[in-house]
């Protein structure tokens, strides 16, 4: 079992000081042996400032690709990846706030099918050279007259005519776009969705993608992701299916009251149910990113990876 | 006069190949470095879809050195804000202020590669005006309340950005580049600050671009003592001329030309872009008689004529694509050291 925090950043109030003890506490969540740690936003700047402060641990961003260009969401990621010596992990869902949409020219309708040409577009781009991409709603590069004899909206750049060098092309019509920097994982950054309904768990494993789920619909999601996944016949070793929650670890036996909450031994058994029941390989904490919490926030993490992990490996 | 370091854009190119993930890392080390010789400032560049890596986001790396230096101004240089959402672009310009306590200074430019809008699905026609709507997106949303915004060009209905910057109002905003007199004007009507390309800008263009900013700066009634503007450009600086000589032959005219040619400024005379320049071709020498280079005496005389032009801002481009660790270092503390007290002794004449 591995272990993560999806940390929510603290924008009010002080947030100079709510960033640096954000932080300051993901360099301890890093010491005591946590895998991963999330930013559960699109600030891609708090992603490096985290890669910048840390040495090891997973690094992970919350995207909301229908929302930005694809094309720029796979630089970004691309050079966070660069910045980490590796250690992206791109995490990408479905659902945008109300507000998040008024500041956006996509409709909530589109988001969905959007989304699923947007990542297409990045984990292509992150892979390939030259290419083209006609999809319904993405239309790379603008002007492109290329057209695809397979229907597929992927187009690779063909070796014929013979290749020129990118440095001579000037004034040469745009076909074909290259993504620059390609990112240093090979094949690509990891890319997980964050699935909130059985048809986007689905789309995930016919990708390939892995997957974070909800504690509370972990059981449903997670048996539709196995399921697709067989079917298009990958095996479970390629993804990692990783559950987010509310993780509370006490010395106080009286707090056993809630799911994933209470004493190592509660919680190690909470834990062991939830394998059972999905397959988690990964348990991202839920974590914001108040001051005052902290605290108490980093006692339960460390009894975690002390007194719970310790007791779950399978 | 203030002094910046530039621009920084993580670079492979075919003359000298090296590891990105390297260079990510070295300029984090060069910006603690600059911080300490004295630079005020450090820029970094983006250009996209470029074949040797050159940095398409340049918030994530003004992040990195936002938590390893206490004061230099971290400098974008310049941001294309045409080929994205302002709202989207004040918002990183915000977490980047809050994660260095208000050092985030915007420099941006117009972009002029069609394929870095084709990229991106954006038409480029209307730049100038969608540039300046773009600058007023940022100033209302970095003013921290919410805002309608009815442009020609983005439209905004209550928005609000989840954070405000750290002195609760837009940092400083440049409009970097531009070799014409409309954008020089349209910087000074837009009431920003104003830097000129230097590299290939000569001296008497440059100062006809300043008097056209300086003129419509006063026309639109802006407060006379808010103006700023200054210029970028390479510098090569060595304890020898012919040192110097090497530095721009080996390191700076390789990529800058590459460039040029590739981004199909350099054109024939049936205006047919020039693909690969022959040895010998004119732009050479007009390159080279823009630079600032020499030794410590020849580069002070070089920065003197900006600085008689009223320059308030320097931005040394020591970091040419092409360059070499221990060079760049030593240029920078050569500069720092015989340079640039010469001009802060005279700080704002």
């Amino acid at each position: 079992m591995k272990l993560g925090v999806m940390i929510k950043p603290n924008n009010k109030g002080l947030v100079a000081d709510n960033y640096d003890g954000m932080l300051d506490l993901i360099t301890k969540v890093e010491d005591i042996g946590f895998a991963t740690v999330w930013i559960a936003g699109h600030e891609i700047s708090l992603a490096a400032a985290v890669a910048e402060v840390t040495e090891s641990i997973g690094v992970g961003i919350m995207t909301k690709p229908f929302l930005v260009h694809p094309m720029k969401t796979a630089e970004d990621a691309a050079v966070l990846d660069l910045m980490s010596n590796g250690r992206l992990l791109l995490g990408a869902d479905t659902v945008a706030t109300s507000e998040e949409l008024a500041a956006s020219v996509v409709k909530q309708e589109e988001a969905w099918p959007r989304f699923g040409e947007a990542l297409d577009i990045i984990t292509k781009s992150w892979s390939h050279d030259g290419f083209a991409y006609l999809g319904d709603h993405y239309h790379v590069p603008l002007r492109t007259t290329v057209s695809s004899d397979d229907g597929q909206p992927f187009v690779r750049e063909p070796s014929e005519p013979s290749f020129i060098q990118p440095w001579q092309r000037a004034g040469m019509p745009f076909e074909y776009v290259s993504l620059q920097p390609k990112p240093l994982q090979i094949p690509h950054p990891p890319v997980f969705v964050s699935a909130h309904s059985e048809k986007v768990a689905r789309w995930a494993a016919s990708r390939g993608h892995s997957l974070i789920l909800e504690s509370d619909d972990a059981a449903s999601l997670s048996s539709a992701y196995w399921e697709e996944l067989e079917k298009t016949g990958r095996r479970r070793e390629e993804v990692t299916l990783a559950v987010a929650a509310d993780i509370h670890v006490t010395e106080d036996e009286s707090t056993d009251l809630t799911y994933l909450s209470g004493s190592p031994d509660k919680v190690v058994g909470d834990i062991r149910k939830l394998v059972q029941d999905t397959g988690v390989f990964h348990l991202l904490c839920r974590l914001s990113g108040d001051m005052p919490t902290q605290e108490a926030s980093l006692r339960s993490l460390y009894l975690l990876a002390s007194e719970v992990r310790p007791n779950l490996e399978m | 006069m203030k002094f910046w370091l530039g621009l920084y854009g993580m670079q492979s190119p075919r003359t000298y190949p090296r590891s990105l993930a390297w260079s990510y890392a070295e300029v984090v080390r060069h910006a603690i470095e600059a911080e300490r010789l004295g630079f005020e400032g450090i820029g970094i560049t983006e250009h996209h879809f470029w074949y040797d890596g050159y940095c398409p986001s340049v918030f994530p790396v003004l992040a990195a050195i936002a938590r390893r230096t206490n004061r230099i101004e971290l400098v974008t240089g310049a941001l294309l804000p045409l080929l994205r959402d302002p709202l989207q672009i004040a918002h990183e310009v915000a977490v980047i202020d809050q994660l260095s306590r208000g050092r985030m200074t915007v420099g941006m430019g117009y972009g002029y590669r069609p394929e870095e809008f084709e990229g991106f699905e954006i038409e480029m026609k209307s730049r100038g005006p969608r540039f300046s709507e773009a600058v007023q997106v940022m100033r209302l949303a970095l003013s921290g309340s919410p805002f309608t915004f009815e442009g020609k060009h983005f439209q905004y209905n209550n928005a609000c950005l989840p954070l405000t910057a750290y002195k609760g109002r837009c940092p400083d905003i440049w409009l970097a580049g531009g070799s014409f007199t409309a954008t020089a004007k349209r910087a000074g009507r837009l009431g920003v600050s104003y830097w000129v390309p230097g590299t290939g800008t000569p001296l008497e263009l440059v100062e006809e671009l300043i008097n056209a900013y300086r003129e419509a700066w006063n026309e639109a009634g802006h407060p006379p003592g808010d103006m700023r503007f200054g210029l970028a450009t390479d510098v090569a600086i060595a304890p020898s001329q012919e040192e110097a000589e090497e530095i721009i032959n080996q390191d700076v005219l390789p990529v800058v030309a590459e460039q040029l040619a590739g981004f199909g400024f350099i054109k024939d005379e049936n205006g047919v872009p020039v693909r690969e320049i022959p040895d010998g071709h004119p732009i050479f020498d007009m390159l080279r008689s823009t630079f600032c280079t020499g030794t410590p005496a020849q580069v002070n005389e070089a920065v003197e004529k900006y600085h008689a032009l009223g320059c308030n801002m320097f931005m040394a481009r020591i970091v040419e694509a092409n360059f070499r660790r221990d060079r760049i270092l030593s240029e920078m503390k050569l500069f720092a050291d015989t340079v640039m007290p010469h001009f802060s002794e005279r700080a704002g004449t």
